[in-house]
């Protein structure tokens, strides 16, 4: 499997790998070691097996990111842009594609304080001392 | 017996909230009355630097806060003056909720929540999250404190902020920017300003409460400007007078509790 490019030989089993993890509990990295080495003959060290899980995973945050996920060869170890973490406001015109957001963030009216213009200030101001002569 | 209980509210810290209380004890004390100074502010225990006889709560769980009222329903003491820490959020202002404010006013025991704004937006939305879950409930004294600049347009120009100018009254007190310098040496000394000033033992470079002064503080003129410093809070104060003191009315605003 390995040679080149260079390919692991966990490769074919990742979906069974990925499996066992999945479950609750999860099966742990040395029986999935031992099931490896006595279902399918493959003999690999327990930090082998989740050092193959930790790169999928990354694989997969990025291609969640809007990336393709890529072959080994072609996966870049830089950190995401930091544009792929940009939290994207409502109305803005130059929005991310959805496959790119990671959240969302609304604003929030309640934790939000509303700044008036001069009109709007005196405009509450006078209707709120109206509201106040009106009550008993 | 009457007992007022005076708390520092808002969630934001640095906005100025033991500063306030600083001022408001030494105020008090000048009257002569002894408020009872209780520091729930565990992290920072700001209070007790200042004011070592202050009581130091812990805060393990949301009844601990249950000292206040209980110390308030003894009637021992008609001021209690409480030091919230910046950050107890939502677990003090839950334990608020709690009380029974109606049966306490029955009882003599009113509250006064302090707030303190500076011109950080996040000090003016943290108070105003605690005047929308008390309400009418308690009485407020809000000090705008202009150290980060002199004008604070989230208290001024909000809607959320004039309508609680509108509908409960605060007193205001603006504390102005005081010299880096000075406030620096204070803060580094555990000195407050009404200590330094009243300070009969300046030759033997002590405050009035035997603290040492350091170099700058026992100049002539820089204490005559904290002297006027001071003044200016103390007159603003004089008119919360009615908040410290229920049984003496006085002219002014505040609540008044139905």
């Amino acid at each position: 499997m390995s040679g080149w490019p260079f390919r692991s030989k966990l490769a074919p089993f990742e979906r069974e790998i990925a499996e066992l993890r999945r479950q609750r509990p999860p099966v742990s990295y040395r029986q999935i070691v031992q099931r490896l080495k006595e279902q399918h003959g493959i003999e690999v060290t327990i930090n082998g097996v989740f050092a193959f899980l930790r790169t999928r995973r990354k694989w997969d945050r990025r291609a969640a990111a809007g990336r393709k996920r890529t072959a080994p060869q072609e996966v870049s170890h830089r950190r995401p842009a930091p544009s792929a973490v940009v939290t994207n406001r409502p109305g803005d015109s130059n929005q991310a594609t959805p496959s790119r957001k990671l959240f969302n963030y609304t604003y929030s009216n309640t934790y939000n304080l509303t700044r008036l213009t001069p009109e709007e200030k005196v405009a509450l101001e006078k209707r709120l001392d109206e509201e106040r002569k009106r009550q008993p | 017996m009457n007992s007022t209980i005076l708390f520092t509210a808002g969630a934001k810290g640095g906005s100025g909230k033991s500063t306030a209380a600083r001022f408001l004890i030494t105020y008090l004390r000048e009257l002569g009355a002894e408020p009872l100074l209780m520091d729930l502010d565990d992290e920072n225990r700001t209070l007790s630097r200042f004011f070592p006889e202050a009581l130091s709560v812990e805060i393990k769980k949301k009844s601990s806060h249950d000292v206040l009222v209980q110390t308030a329903l003894t009637g021992n003491h008609p001021l209690v003056l409480a030091d919230l820490k910046a950050g107890t959020g939502r677990d003090v202002l839950e334990w608020f909720l709690d009380v029974p404010f109606e049966e306490l006013r029955a009882s003599q025991v009113t509250f006064v929540c302090l707030g303190s704004i500076t011109s950080s937006p996040d000090s003016v939305q943290s108070f105003l999250n605690w005047v929308g879950e008390l309400r009418d409930q308690v009485s407020y004294l809000v000090f705008k404190n202009l150290k980060d600049g002199e004008t604070l347009p989230d208290y001024e120009d909000t809607h959320e902020a004039i309508r609680f100018r509108k509908q409960l009254n605060p007193v205001h007190v603006t504390i102005p920017r005081l010299d880096e310098e000075y406030q620096t040496e204070l803060e580094r000394l555990n000195l407050t300003i009404s200590e330094l000033i009243d300070s009969d033992q300046l030759q033997e470079n002590l405050s009035a409460r035997g603290k040492p002064l350091g170099d700058i503080l026992p100049q002539l003129l820089l204490r005559a400007r904290l002297r006027n410093f001071q003044r200016r809070i103390y007159q603003q104060l004089d008119d919360a007078g009615h908040l410290f003191f229920p049984a003496q009315k006085q002219k002014g605003s505040g609540i008044a509790h139905g």
